[in-house]
């Protein structure tokens, strides 16, 4: 048999301090995530410096947790893997360098995860069948891709936004209409009681980029809606005009993804990201995709938001294939996806 | 003994290892590459030259702050990640404190200065009398502040660090005691340095673990500062005081928001006014941010009330308000603790166990809105 592979995964790309112990690719061991949420929210966002100094203080307990819950120690792993982008520059240097240092006391191999293949990759936890090819939708406070997974590592981008990504939008029409951050998880409570035909949003389509996403036009029709609602007088059901936005947002990205299902002829459909916890937007696909006869796939919400479990599944692929990082790995802020 | 140095709070990238009197390695860069690129590869060039032992290694020193936020970082998360990786205990090296630690025995004043921008350095005054001494401790001051400082003391000074460059001009306009600038192999920061004061630190016991290394940054991040000037909350400055009777409006709104059997004000006044009566405020800066009620009869004290506001909390107020409690009462003669806590309250219940408390019982439906069983917990002698 087999030796089994055993990878610590380390996650700080923005807001949350993570790590995870991931068997074989497929079986996690253990997941910790200290979440920031609360330290922000007094900011009504995210501070790079904030981050960074909280996850210097909660890396190492972390970690040691995450080992605990697994029942291993450092002697038991086959490898480190760690987010080095896309994020906070000054928050995965704080990742890197702590998974650097253990690797190299450790004499453990070092590989560097993207941070999306590792949102991609969190679909591969509890469905052990999935295997590439297949479409994924990565929607999250930073992406809006639509992306073809041809096999592990290897990735098609065919569509993204021209604009703000999914989760920005979310975030700004929150705050717009007093609901505050993180606007994702509010807009989607608030909305369930709304009426999401109450307004009706203008979709962008991009001429010849049947694919590419805008959110910049709808966000600007909210906020515009809301002045010239404020301007009369008019009071503006909440619920409503939120449902109405997401409603938007689902449409806009569930469409788009059915065509390319259709024209790539991919039988299964993914999402990844932590705007793929928005509960309207797993109903539309699951049930868009069930008509289409397509099997969908999703993560358990714990799993869509940032971790490490994710970033040790990629590891554990990007180790198979033979990919090992030098101790100058270095955080890259900007990585694209699929660039190595 | 065997010292691994560290340091990365400026430009500077230097690392180090140094057994008992001697500098076995070091290897030091001044130049314009992230530490991220050149730190790790920079040690473990060293490490194979030398064919460090890793289990021989008795400790890291890593150069403290301040300096640059993010080298700060790099360093500590590098040492964080050997101390947890080989079990070994870090030493926190204040960065300045190492610097002018390189000037051994002269009888001049020691400057060390680091560029901390926004018209200000990093600096500190030391001098070797009987022992090594701090003059003034590292601090982010305007040069000039700093300049008339060294004039009125005046002794003669030596100048080092990458802020010298920046003021040079500056201290020769401003300086009226005499100076000298340090040559190049001593004007940067260097690992052995950091090594050789970290030596006397680990004989003197001052080691921590490698989960609570932090560096010291000696200035808030500038959101923080700007939600300080807008709205007086400073996430950094937590107080602990007496509650005073004018404070009692605020902690009963608190009762009404948080607790089912909320306590009335004219309750919460009787609780302060009577005998062995505990009572904290903490505040986050001018913002009152949670409290405590307990009282304390001979020697034993009871816990009442622990509350934080939520937007305030995963911030270590309720520990220190508990801890405040439990070093005031263990000084008045007090061996031994009681609480009742909701069985459900999972944050409380760890909160209470990691400062000593033991579950003695459970009291079944004890609490109302919601349901929920009273653990009663105790905690005897010890200190905090």
């Amino acid at each position: 048999m087999e030796k089994d592979i055993l990878i610590l995964g380390i996650e700080s790309s923005c807001d949350e301090t993570a790590a995870a112990v991931v068997k074989n690719g497929r079986e996690v061991l253990s997941n910790v995530i200290s979440s920031q949420v609360n330290l922000h929210t007094l900011f009504g966002g995210v501070v790079p410096e904030l981050a960074s100094r909280r996850h210097i203080e909660k890396i190492n307990p972390v970690i040691e947790k995450a080992l605990a819950d697994a029942g291993v120690t450092l002697d038991d792993l086959t490898a480190v893997g760690v987010t080095y982008g896309p994020g906070l520059v000054g928050a995965l240097l704080v990742g890197v360098s702590e998974a650097k240092a253990i690797a190299y006391a450790k004499g453990l191999p070092l590989v560097g995860v993207h941070h999306i293949e590792g949102h991609v990759c969190a679909n591969f936890i509890e469905n052990r069948e999935l295997e590439p090819p297949f479409l994924c939708l990565i929607v999250s406070g930073g992406h809006t891709h639509l992306v073809v997974m041809r096999d592990y590592g290897e990735f098609e981008i065919i569509g993204r936004t021209r604009d703000d990504a999914a989760g920005e939008a979310f975030d700004k029409v929150a705050r717009a209409v007093g609901l505050g951050y993180p606007g994702g998880p509010k807009v989607d409570r608030e909305a369930k009681g709304g009426n999401p035909h109450a307004i009706e949003f203008p979709a962008a389509h991009i001429e010849g980029a049947p694919y590419d996403f805008s959110f910049s036009g709808l966000k600007s029709a909210v906020l515009n809606y809301l002045n010239h609602a404020k301007m009369a007088g008019e009071e503006v059901p909440r619920a409503d005009l939120v449902a109405s936005f997401q409603n938007a947002v689902v449409e806009a990205l569930v469409s788009r993804t059915m065509r390319a299902a259709g024209e790539y002829r991919m039988d299964k459909v993914v999402i990844a990201g932590g705007v793929a916890s928005n509960s309207a937007l797993r109903a539309a696909l699951k049930e868009s995709c069930e008509k289409a006869g397509l099997a969908f796939y999703r993560p358990s919400p714990i799993f869509c938001t940032d971790n490490a479990a994710m970033i040790g599944v990629a590891a554990y692929y990007e180790y198979k294939k033979g990919r090992r990082d030098g101790w100058d790995l270095n955080a890259v802020p900007n990585l694209k996806l699929g660039e190595r | 003994m065997k010292i691994v140095g560290i340091e990365s709070a400026s430009l500077v990238a230097s690392v180090a290892v140094a057994e008992d009197d001697s500098l076995v390695a070091e290897y030091t860069l001044n130049y314009k590459k992230t530490h991220s690129q050149t730190l790790l590869p920079m040690l473990a060039q060293i490490g194979e030259m030398v064919e460090l032992d890793w289990d021989g290694v008795d400790a890291i020193a890593v150069s403290g702050g301040p300096g640059s936020f993010t080298g700060l970082r790099i360093g500590a998360a590098t040492a964080k990640g050997l101390g947890l990786a080989r079990n070994i205990p870090l030493i926190h090296v204040p960065t300045l404190d190492a610097m002018a630690y390189a000037f051994f025995g002269t009888a001049k004043l020691i400057c060390p200065m680091l560029d901390a921008k926004r018209g200000q350095v990093y600096a500190g005054l030391y001098r070797f009398a009987e022992a090594f001494e701090t003059v003034k401790p590292s601090c982010a001051v305007d040069l000039k502040e700093l300049l008339s400082e060294i004039n009125e003391r005046g002794e003669p000074v030596i100048f080092s660090g990458d802020g010298v460059p920046m003021g040079r001009s500056v201290i020769e306009e401003n300086c009226r005691v005499s100076y000298a600038f340090a040559p190049l192999h001593l004007n940067r920061q260097r690992a052995a340095a950091v090594a050789a004061l970290g030596f006397r630190y680990l004989m003197a016991g001052r080691t921590e673990n490698a989960a609570q290394h932090a560096p010291d940054y000696l200035r808030v991040s500038q959101a923080e500062r700007e939600m300080k000037e807008r709205t007086g909350i400073a996430l950094g400055e937590k107080t602990v005081s007496s509650m005073e009777v004018s404070d009692l409006p605020w902690v009963a709104g608190r009762e009404r928001e948080f607790f089912s059997d909320a306590w009335s004000e004219q309750a919460l006044s009787e609780t302060l006014a009577a005998p062995g009566s505990k009572a904290y405020l903490v505040c986050l800066g001018r913002e009152p941010a949670g409290y405590f009620l307990g009282k304390c009869a001979g020697d034993e004290a009871e816990v009442y009330r622990i509350a934080v506001t939520p937007r305030f909390r995963e911030m270590g107020l309720g520990r220190l308000l508990l801890e405040t409690f439990l070093t005031e009462t263990g000084k008045e003669g007090v061996s031994s603790w009681f609480l009742e806590v909701r069985s459900r309250n999972r944050e409380a219940t760890a909160l209470y166990e990691s400062l000593g408390f033991k579950t003695d019982g459970r009291r079944k439906g004890y609490y109302r809105n919601p349901a929920d069983d009273a653990l009663l917990m105790s905690r005897r002698g010890g200190n905090v």
